[in-house]
Parts: structure tokens; sequence; C-alpha cells
């Protein structure tokens, strides 16, 4: 039931007495004659006293108690802290102005100095790693433990104006290492961060390096391209696989690719490395001899997706040599016109 | 205001601990039970007395006999309850797991009546349960009006001192806080 709109909030004023008396008297001729008025105020009664004043409970003696402790010690902290204050703000304590200049300049000194010794020298770790890394010691040894000089590969870079991959890693202080992938030792590091570190994310870059570096032109080094099958192997992150198998499709099948390539059609059980290496497999030129084989059987996969993405990888593949048929058509057709 | 409060006032100004302290004594339970009001838990209540309180401490000198020193303080409990449930969201004034445990601040007049009327002392522990989830989603302001009104009894003219805003945006606050709680309390009234 709605109130008369004009006393809607009267009603609740004049319920809490915080009217004036001419409004008062207003509301109370109005109760007279308006019964929804009437049982609007009577539901803020019983509201009220069911609610009533004072319902909060009053907190316990023993707690205040507690409380007021507690707040004394928090006093005699603050007065502690401001007597610190003080000391700090004796003029024996505050420097002028021209010596915490000068205190600035000495703690700069001495930064810059301590730095020296442990920041990153660019020259000073060239000469170190020029030292370590020659063509008869290699970052992985003899018996396949890497050397722990080089456990702390922490970034790789591709720099696209110079071609280089640029390797981050620890040894005692941070390195960093720029070199092209004919270098030797750039590659035992690619090597080492694809292969032995837990961190997924520089194992893919170290992969996408690679990936720019052949995007680019770049031919791998069969170390490299071992490396790459290892990795596909071992690695359990799909995306830095995908990435290896993009990565692959980009260089020439030997039959070591080839293999492994194969094994992840018929036996991956992730549909998109099935894809992958599908399109990898399809899109070599010469195509794969047994490659109608292949199809047989990858035609009884369980997985609809991957039969949906063959048919379309197929049909793609269909149209494009289509196309490259017609064109040789009509370039055969324009040599004829020409006499 | 009490000529000893004012004298309190005065020590406490000057750097009197035992006065601060003898001011808190005096009006503590009351804070400590607007806090409680406020923000419905006594952990965040407590928190709330120990800021407050704090705060009094350091801004004493601040104080300049303008208002009553409980208006200054209320302001200063209210904003920091009001700042506790926006930096918190506390944004419900119990949750459920608290419900319970709420039950305890509120001085349900079960405890003195019926106690032998089991239906009786159900119906009205629903209601407080009720009452506890519906000023709960009343927002701050609203809540923090209904609550220096309706719970506490201050007047309009004290509310909107406390709070620093116009006496009609505290009618206008009140009306709509009681406007929802009418409606939502409406089976039980």
């Amino acid at each position: 039931m709605s109130v008369c709109k004009p006393y809607e909030k009267r009603i609740v004023l004049f319920f809490y007495d915080e009217l004036d008396a001419e409004e008062r008297v207003g509301v109370e001729a109005h109760l007279q004659t308006c019964r929804r008025c009437r049982e609007a105020l009577r539901t803020l009664q019983l509201m009220g006293e069911k609610i009533p004043r004072q319902s909060v409970a009053q907190p316990d003696e023993a707690i205040l108690q507690r409380m007021r402790n507690l707040l004394a010690q928090k006093i005699k902290a603050q007065h502690r802290e401001k007597r610190q204050r003080k000391i700090r703000h004796f003029p024996l304590f505050s420097p002028a102005p021209f010596f915490q200049a000068g205190l600035a300049v000495l703690l700069l000194a001495v930064g810059f100095l301590l730095g020296r010794q442990s920041a990153p020298v660019e020259n000073a770790g060239q000469s170190a790693l020029n030292n370590i890394l020659t063509a008869d010691r290699l970052v992985r040894t003899e018996n396949g433990k890497i050397d722990p000089l080089f456990a702390g590969v922490e970034c790789v870079k591709y720099n696209r104006k110079t071609g280089d991959v640029e390797i981050y890693y620890t040894t005692v202080n941070d390195i960093q290492l720029t070199g092209s992938l004919q270098d030797a030792t750039v590659r035992q590091m690619l090597i080492h961060a694809m292969l032995e570190k837990e961190n997924p994310a520089v194992r893919l870059h170290a992969v996408k390096a690679i990936n720019r570096f052949t995007r680019a032109g770049g031919i791998l080094s069969s170390d490299l391209i071992r490396s790459l099958t290892l990795l596909l192997e071992k690695e359990k992150n799909l995306g830095i696989r995908l990435q290896v198998l993009r990565l692959l499709k980009n260089i020439p099948t030997t039959r070591a690719i080839k293999d492994v390539l194969i094994r992840i059609l018929l036996n991956d059980p992730e549909p998109a490395m099935r894809i992958q290496a599908f399109e990898n497999l399809t899109a070599q030129k010469p195509a794969v001899p047994d490659l109608g084989e292949i199809l047989a059987t990858v035609n009884q996969d369980s997985s609809g997706y991957f039969k949906y993405q063959l048919k379309r990888i197929l049909a793609i593949k269909k149209t494009a040599a289509e196309k490259s048929k017609d064109q040789t058509q009509k370039v055969k057709i324009m040599r004829k016109e020409k006499p | 205001m009490e000529l000893k409060e004012k004298e309190l006032i005065h020590l406490a100004q000057n750097g009197d601990d035992e006065a601060f302290t003898e001011l808190v004594r005096i009006h503590d339970q009351r804070v400590l039970q607007f806090a409680l009001s406020m923000l419905g838990n006594m952990q965040d209540a407590q928190d709330v007395y120990q800021e407050s309180f704090l705060r009094a401490y350091l801004k004493i000198t601040s104080f300049r006999f303008e208002s009553e020193f409980s208006t200054w303080l209320n302001r200063i409990v209210m904003n920091m309850s009001l700042n506790r449930i926006r930096q918190r969201k506390v944004k419900r004034f119990f949750s459920i797991e608290q419900k319970k445990e709420a039950e305890e601040y509120w001085d349900i007049p079960e405890k003195q009546e019926d106690q032998n009327d089991p239906e009786q002392l159900l119906l009205s522990r629903e209601f407080f349960a009720n009452v506890t989830e519906q000023l709960s989603c009343l927002p701050p302001r609203q809540r923090s009006v209904f609550v220096m009104k309706h719970l506490h009894g201050y007047k309009i003219s004290e509310i909107a001192e406390t709070l620093q805003m116009a006496p009609g945006t505290i009618k206008n606050q009140l009306f709509r806080a009681v406007r929802k709680l009418r409606k939502s309390l409406k089976e039980f009234c």
C-alpha cells in the first residue's frame, strides 16, 4: 500500500520527531483523514519497537579494558617515534644542504666503485667467455652434463637489425653474450637454453630466436637441427612444441625430422601437434614418398577436428595446385599466341 | 560540555597523557558500540576504536571547542568506519558466516523476555538476522545516518554536524534508508 506522495518523507520525520511545530500539525491533521498514511506510520512504529534504540549490545568491560591497554601501548610507541623524530631534527643531525650534496656525491662514488666490481661489464664478460668457451671446450661436456658456469641462461632475444642472437646468462655476475648463430658458443648457449632451462619462457624465446633466424634466410647447422628434434621429443609444453614444428617447416626436411614428424602425426595425443605435423609433411618439396600410406592411417584418427583440419589443408593445397596449373597453362597459351 | 571534560581536553592538548586516558575512559564504550553498529563485527570495531583514539590523540590540539568533544570524536569514528568499509570493501554489514556471531552484538529482547517460548525465540532470531542482512545492503552513508538516528538517537542537526553534511541531505538519506528497510522488513512488522 503506497503512502500519499507529499507526506511520504514527512511521516518518517514525524516518526523520528524531526518536524517543526507547523509541519507536525499538518501531518497530524493528514493522519486523521488518511488510512494509508496511518498504516505507514504504524509500520514505522512497529519497526521502532522491534529494533529499539541502543539495541546494539554494550561491549563488555573486559574487552574495553583490553582495548585501553592496547591503546596505551600504541600511545607510548607514538611517544618513542616522536622522540626519535626530534633527535633526527636536532641541528647536529640535520646536515646543511651543501653537506647533503657532498654526502650524495660521496655515496654515488662509492656505489660506482662497488658497481664496477659487481655490475655486468660486457667486455669483461666477453673476455671471460673467450677464455672458457673455445672450440675444444663447449658448454656440454663429454659426459653430457652442462658446465655449471652456464647454468644460468635468463633470457634469449633475436636482434632483427643485426641478425644476432642475444643471450643473457649468469655466471657470478650477469653477462650478455651477443653473436651470430654461426658462432659455436652462441649455438651452445642456445641449445643449453632450449634443452636445460626450467623456465619455459626462456626455452620458447630460444626457439623463437632460431625461428626468426631461419625466416630471415639463415641456414641452421646440424647441431641445432639435432637439438630441435630432441626438444620436440622431450618438451612437454605444447606452445613450445608447436613453435618448434613451425620452425621446422621453414627448413629442408632431413630423414630424422621426417621420422619425428610421422611419429607425431600418428601418435601425438594433441590434435594441434598432429595438424601442424601434417602441414609440415605436406609442405615438403618433393613430397614425402610414403605420404599416401600415412594419409590412410591418419584417416582413422578419432578426432573430428583433426579430420576437418586435414581436409581444409588438403583443399587449400589443391586450390593452390590448380591455380599454379592454370597459370602455367596461361603462360603456355600466351607463348603459343606469340609468334 | 562539562567543566571536567573541558579541563581534561586542555590538559591533553598540553601533552598530559593521563588526561587523555581519562577522556578515553569516558567515551570509549560509546565509541566501540558506535563502531560496532557501523561495521557489524567486533574485530573491525576494535580496529576502528584503536585507530580513532590514536588519531584523536595525535590531533587533539586541533580541537577548538567549536563543537562537543563527543561530536568531534564521532566524526573521527564515522570517517574511520567509512574508510574501513571502502578499503576492505566490507559491502556486507555481516557476512553469512558472521551472522551467528553478529546476533550476539544485538541486545535482542529475547535475552530478557520470554525465553521459554521457542517459536518467539526463533522469530526474533530470524528478524534480527534479517535486519543485519538488510543493513548490510544499505549504502555506507545511508547506513551511518540510520545507525546514528535510529540506533543511537542523535538529532538530525547533530548527525549533520558529525557527518559534515546539510540537514536536508541527512533527512533524504534517512528517508531512503527507512524506506528500504521498511520494504524489506515488511513481513516482520
